[in-house]
């Protein structure tokens, strides 16, 4: 039998059809993530805050945006490439907003990344002209000039961004303190200002002289400029930010992470562990309780006695005293799952060895002059084939549970995403009091799903395995 | 000479006797058996008389605790399973279950490759060609058919068969048989025994074939050795053994055969009564002188030995010239041809 025909009977009934599409679907999801998704995504993104900065914090995904109606803001990104150096000493980048929504963005950001000077530092600043044709100036900044011992071109920010967070910044609150009190006689003071800075740009005084403001529907004309000095002075990119109340497929967590994103590489990490982990361990203990059922004696009171001391040991204060000793790594907790995994298939399968070997089978094998290990691994071996297989396909979502459950413990690898550890960072920070829904339900969904691919399709692969059970054609 | 010989051999087991005793069970005492090349000896006898012990010693699958196996003139007794190879290849065995005796996760081709894949034949096309040859000797054609099936899926006649053609394909100068037919449906006995015989002729292979059923052994064996409580009690040439039987134990088997005669509806049976002795404790003396019906105060204390009475004949009984000739065949067995 070919793993043809296999497939042809798992598909005939409908638990393997599920079984078959859903695992289709992770497998596509996994080799794409590691085809697209760089290795060191874990450590470079995503426990980089800076990589999410720009992203609103705790979040809906953009889908439940459309349900919001009116209180729904998009978030919004403008962003200029680097250009090349331009004869004009003043640069000069528009952006257009429309903006139509009764909440104001949640929060403005504005980044410039490789600046170059020659003699004095560029002078930026961002203004905008409101559709009541008011015009703020938000922004207004010279960098900082050259150091003791710094030599011409001068570079700033060319790895790590300047990000200036408008919502809370002081120049931006003097401004808008001025503007109020200029445009609308509103005498006020930056303190009051702040958190209010949204509401100030796009909106106006619901009432004459008061701090309550109401939106101001229309577009907004963003203007950036920079000030040059040298004819071969540049800023590399420009990047606007107006924070949204809804992000993403999967919306975002505390710390601004795209969890779309995590749960994407959540979906190799989670077939690596479970595969790597059920496959080891049922090869040790199918191998293990084949050769102390078989062999009996001395060997099979060693084997035995040792799974006895093995699968009594606790497992979990053992896993943190080795991950405390080894360090946090995911490759250590697969190990140690291998190794505390396979006691209990070596007793139950040296049960049923026992229960095979005085059969007629083996008498009749021996007879023919077959080998131990021919006997062991081409006879019972099929005949245990079914229950081992079966044993291992649970025990692949067995896995994948228990590293959610050691994430959750926060014993998980803090270098790469898992679906555990995402549940753990929503737990530690209270997303499940909060409400962010988004942040705890789709990791443990998808752990469900897997699981139950898996479930599914060790159902449907049983006629397969055990001739009995299937019907002929 | 003699390709199968036991001398004095003898089995014991140790059985468990609550948390950590155990006790010796005497499985077989001194048994010496001898087949020629060609010839079939039938094992007769009932259940726990050692007669399966017996077939499993003579294939080296148990430790005998003392007496020896010659094969080919070979000492084999306690010989490790590298030197056997030679054996395993000239001697198959055809056990009595056919339902568990075959791998279920094999197809029938695979079944009757596995000999020759063992025993080191690489050629596939080879192989192929002699499992397909020995599937047709067994009538089980067109073998290509059978090939791709699974056991499950044939008859427990079609499957003995397979066990028959797996034995058959290496060639081997010995088949031992443990009881081929007491699983098989009634219809397909005499068939596959009959098949067996035509194959051993054919190939002039020795034959051991063991059965509680002395009618079939009387048709399908050239000698005859009738076991009880591990011991032979009487063996000789089949014919001469059912027509005159000497010991009372095979009087007993011979007439427990039923013969469909009207006149027998008055006559008692001289049946035997009791359950055969316990093997951990068995009786003094003879073995079977609590159920003997002419046991005397010697048969409790004196062990008879077996004495060759005629060319060959030899019985384990202290009254066997008491029965000498007395004997008459039952119809059924003689006519059952």
């Amino acid at each position: 039998m070919d793993t043809k025909d296999i497939l042809t009977i798992m598909l005939r009934s409908g638990s393997g059809k599920a079984g078959v599409a859903l695992l289709l679907g992770i497998v596509i999801i996994s080799v794409t993530v590691v085809f697209l998704f760089p290795m060191d995504f874990g450590s470079k993104r995503w426990n980089n805050p800076a990589a999410w900065a720009d992203n609103p914090k705790s979040v809906p995904p953009f889908w439940v945006g459309l349900f919001m109606g009116n209180n729904s803001i998009a978030h919004k990104v403008f962003e200029v490439s680097p250009q090349e150096t331009q004869a004009n000493l003043v640069q000069n980048y528009s952006f257009h907003y429309e903006y139509n929504s009764g909440k104001s963005p949640t929060f403005t950001t504005l980044s410039f990344t490789d600046v170059t000077f020659h003699n004095r530092p560029p002078l930026l600043e961002l203004n905008v002209v409101r559709p009541d044709g008011r015009e703020i100036v938000l922004y207004q900044q010279v960098l900082r000039g050259a150091r003791p011992g710094e030599s011409s071109p001068y570079k700033r920010f060319e790895e790590t961004p300047l990000r200036v967070f408008l919502t809370s910044e002081t120049e931006t609150l003097i401004s808008l303190v001025s503007f109020l009190e200029a445009e609308f006689d509103v005498k006020t003071n930056p303190e009051a200002l702040s958190g209010l800075v949204e509401q100030v740009v796009f909106g106006q005084p619901s009432h004459q002289g008061n701090l309550e403001f109401v939106p101001l529907n229309g577009q907004y004309d963003f203007q950036i400029l920079s000030y040059m000095n040298h004819p071969s002075d540049s800023v590399g990119s420009l990047k606007l930010v107006l924070g949204g109340n809804s992000f993403g497929f999967m919306g975002t967590d505390s710390a601004g992470r795209d969890l779309a994103l995590g749960l994407l590489f959540g979906f190799p990490i989670a077939l690596i562990i479970g595969l790597t982990t059920s496959v080891f361990a049922t090869v040790i203990g199918s191998t293990l309780g084949i050769i102390s059922g078989f062999k009996g004696n001395k060997t099979d009171i060693i084997i035995q006695r040792f799974s006895d001391i093995w699968s009594n040991v606790p497992l979990l204060p053992i896993l943190i005293f080795l991950i405390f000793i080894l360090g946090q790594k995911l490759w250590i907790v697969v190990i140690i799952m291998i190794l505390f995994g396979w006691p209990g298939l070596t007793i139950v399968v040296r049960s049923m060895v026992l229960q095979i070997r005085t059969g007629q089978l083996v008498e009749s094998t021996k007879a023919l002059g077959a080998s131990n290990s021919r006997i062991m691994f081409r006879h019972i071996l099929f005949q245990i084939a079914p229950f081992v297989l079966a044993q291992m396909i649970f025990f692949t979502p067995a896995a994948i549970l228990a590293e959610a459950g050691l994430s959750f413990l926060g014993l998980g690898d803090p270098s790469i995403p898992t679906w555990g550890q995402i549940l753990e960072s929503g737990f530690r920070t209270g997303a499940v009091y909060l409400g962010y829904w988004w942040w705890i339900m789709p990791p443990g969904v998808l752990i469900v799903i897997t699981a139950m691919a898996f479930v599914l399709i060790a159902l449907a692969l049983e006629p397969a395995i055990n001739p009995k059970l299937r019907v002929e054609k | 000479m003699n390709i199968l010989e036991t001398f004095n051999l003898s089995v014991e087991f140790k059985a468990r006797q609550g948390l950590l005793g155990s006790v010796r069970v005497q499985a077989l005492e001194n048994v010496s058996i001898a087949l020629s090349r060609g010839e079939s000896l039938a094992i007769v006898g009932e259940s726990g008389s050692g007669k399966t012990t017996l077939a499993r010693a003579c294939l080296l699958l148990i430790k005998s605790s003392s007496g020896s196996i010659l094969f080919d003139g070979a000492e084999l007794s306690g010989a490790s399973e590298k030197n056997l190879i030679d054996f395993r290849r000239k001697t198959q065995a055809i056990f009595q279950d056919p339902y568990s005796s075959l791998d279920s996760y094999m197809t029938i081709g695979q079944i009757v490759e596995e000999p020759l894949i063992i025993h080191q034949i690489k050629d596939a096309t080879t192989r192929r060609l002699s499992a397909e040859n020995a599937l047709e000797e067994v009538r089980l054609s067109p073998s290509n058919d059978f090939y791709p099936k699974f056991p499950h899926m044939l008859s427990g006649g079609q499957r003995q068969r397979v066990a028959i053609a797996r034995a058959l394909v290496l060639g081997p100068d010995l088949i031992i048989a443990d009881e081929p037919v007491s699983m098989v449906d009634a219809s397909s006995r005499t068939e596959i025994l009959y098949l067996m015989r035509e194959l051993q002729e054919k190939h002039n292979t020795a034959f051991i074939y063991i059965t509680h059923d002395i009618a079939t052994a009387y048709h399908f064996s050239d000698r005859i050795a009738v076991m009880y409580a591990g011991h032979i009690v009487e063996t000789g040439p089949t014919k001469k053994v059912i027509s005159n039987p000497l010991h009372p134990y095979t009087r007993a088997l011979v007439e427990a055969v039923p013969q469909p005669d009207p006149s027998n509806r008055f006559r008692k049976r001289a049946t035997i009564h009791g359950e055969p002795p316990s093997a951990v404790n068995p009786p003094s003396g003879c073995r079977f002188h609590p159920r003997c019906p002419n046991a005397f105060e010697g048969c409790d204390s004196n062990n008879p030995s077996l004495i060759e009475i005629r060319n060959n004949h030899e019985v384990a009984c202290h009254l066997w010239k008491k029965f000498d000739g007395e004997s008459h065949l039952p119809k059924t067995i003689a006519g059952s041809k």
